[in-house]
């Protein structure tokens, strides 16, 4: 407490202006305000405020059944809608304690992996695009489009794929889409190993990457940041080995690590992941035509009173959904925790400290902020500027006050 | 700096993009587009009302079927319900993805139940 008073007196003397971005800026497409304090043109404090895109999902997941549920998770996020819905079922699964067929998980993982590619080609547009490279954006964003194409060609569309059901998955994968399946990605690994060289060697790419946005392998460590942010700091974790699930333990691929703890390395784990997601997809591909047409398992849609968890690896790091069931087709309750919250909330304030203002846009861009899946409720009064997140004695005391 | 080599030599190349109202894109099959109700193939039963997430179909059991395509997710839970659950397959969906409107009435369909015949 004495240090933080100090910090706040050092941050005093130091700011000479504070100046606020977001929540509408073009700096970035998604609302959020980061209001930055500055000396002279160097950052020494950001504070963060989310919550302008906050839905309310978890409470209206409770007012619906368990299969329209899936669709509703679906939309927390468009980039990574896929391991939302997955993670989603998965859950479910657990609290029936039913295994699903052979086929649905090499589908499924054969999903998520794609969603991953084309997550990963969209964060290196992002990131050329904040560097003010558009060339780069551009490239990037058309090969993402190959991505793109197998997501259609498997599931019937590009966003909301609405793959995976309760016990299985929806649409099986025919056979005779797979050669154009292994030709798009043979084209894919080619531009990426471009994209490694390039993102490792441009000059301009260098100048706003390398060095900068230093997050120190130890503040990983405490504040339990995730996913390749975490990597690309030299700490191995990865859901996928840690705690596998579907066919991830049965697969060859590895986990990537950088040890440069900057901006340029968490490109470069991204960059490096969409190769083992290639390798990944091509064992799928080829295992998938052997394999037992059964597609889905029948699972009840009324589930009796039960508590579950699942947790994967999504495109931005760990993802933890909650269920809790009370014996009718609706959900008691639901629990999400998305792997951006913990990255943008806990990182960007160390990484950002001394930086540039001027840097500011290619360093949040490369820990692949997902404001969408980060919104929670916090209270802010408008007339002393107090805040206050919502915690749960403070909504239990409601709760009881509401009962009187 | 490489970038700039991939970008002349992209400047004589075909353009990747495409003219599309003129030039149609090629869909893929399977494609979740719009939804096809069959008027006389239907019980009525409501089944795909309770399940579709965004309430873009309501069902009036025994009379009406209404479809609000300005709702609809284009998710294709209804025609799974009605296909498995009620096996009656009367909603598909159709691979028909243009379906911008002037009017938004104009997105709605209803469908009467037949009378039946004497
Ligand atoms: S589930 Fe099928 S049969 Fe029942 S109301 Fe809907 S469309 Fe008609
Ligand atoms: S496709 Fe989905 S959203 Fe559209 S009507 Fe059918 S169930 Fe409802």
């Amino acid at each position: 407490m004495k240090e933080e008073k100090k910090m706040e007196k050092v941050k005093e003397e130091r700011v000479t202006y504070s100046l606020p971005i977001g929540p509408q800026h073009p700096m970035y497409v998604e609302a959020e305000n980061l209001n930055v304090y500055l000396d002279g043109e160097t950052i020494v404090d950001v504070d963060i405020n989310v919550g302008y895109l906050h839905r309310g999902i978890e409470e209206l997941m409770q007012r619906r059944n368990y299969l329209q549920n899936i669709y509703l998770s679906e939309r927390i996020c468009g980039i990574c809608s896929g391991i939302h819905s997955m993670t989603y079922c998965q859950c479910i699964e657990n609290l029936l304690d039913v295994n699903i067929p052979e086929r649905a998980k090499y589908i499924r993982t054969m999903v998520l992996e794609l969603e991953r590619l084309h997550s990963h080609f969209l964060f290196l547009g992002v990131v050329g695009y904040e560097i003010g490279m558009d060339t780069a954006f551009m490239y990037a964003w058309k090969d993402r489009e190959f991505s793109m194409d197998m997501l259609e060609q498997v599931s019937g569309n590009r966003v909301n794929y609405a793959m995976p059901t309760v016990g299985g998955v929806r649409r099986d994968v025919p056979n005779h889409i797979i050669p154009s399946m292994l030709k798009k990605l043979n084209h894919l690994e080619k531009r990426t190993e471009y994209y490694r060289k390039v993102f490792l060697r441009d000059r301009t790419i260098i100048a706003r990457t390398r060095g900068l946005g230093i997050l120190p392998k130890k503040d990983v460590e405490r504040f339990s940041i995730v996913g390749p942010v975490a990597r690309a700091s030299g700490l191995k974790i990865d859901v996928r080995r840690d705690t596998p699930y579907l066919k991830y333990d049965d697969l060859d691929w590895k986990v990537i690590v950088e040890k440069a703890e900057d901006s340029q390395s968490r490109v470069m784990v991204k960059v490096l992941e969409i190769f083992q997601s290639i390798k990944i997809l091509r064992q799928c591909l080829k295992k998938l035509p052997s394999l037992d047409r059964e597609i889905k398992t029948k699972v009840p849609l009324v589930i009796p009173k039960a508590e579950a968890i699942a947790i994967t690896e999504a495109p931005r790091g760990e993802l933890v959904y909650y269920a809790m069931s009370n014996g009718t087709d609706r959900p008691e309750r639901m629990r999400i925790r998305t792997p951006s919250f913990v990255n943008i909330i806990y990182s960007l304030p160390i990484i950002l400290k001394e930086q540039q203002l001027a840097d500011l846009p290619a360093i949040v861009a490369s820990i692949d902020p997902c404001f969408s899946c980060t919104d929670r409720m916090t209270l802010i009064d408008t007339k002393s500027g107090e805040k206050k997140t919502v915690d749960e004695t403070y909504l239990k005391k409601l709760g009881e006050r509401r009962l009187k | 700096m490489r970038l700039t080599g991939e970008a002349l030599k992209n400047v004589f190349k075909r353009p990747f993009t495409q003219k599309y109202p003129k030039v149609k894109p090629i869909i893929p099959e399977g494609l979740r587009g719009r939804v096809e109700h069959d008027k006389n193939k239907c019980i009525y039963c409501g089944m795909c009302d309770k399940y579709c997430p965004s309430g873009a179909i309501e069902v009036e059991v025994g009379r009406a079927w209404r479809y609000d395509m300005g709702r609809c997710l284009f998710c294709s839970q209804c025609e799974e319900v009605c296909k498995y659950m009620v096996r009656k397959n009367a909603i598909t969906m159709v691979m028909d993805f243009e379906h911008a409107e002037r009017k938004k009435s104009r997105l709605i369909t209803i469908h009467k139940k037949p009378k039946p015949e004497k």
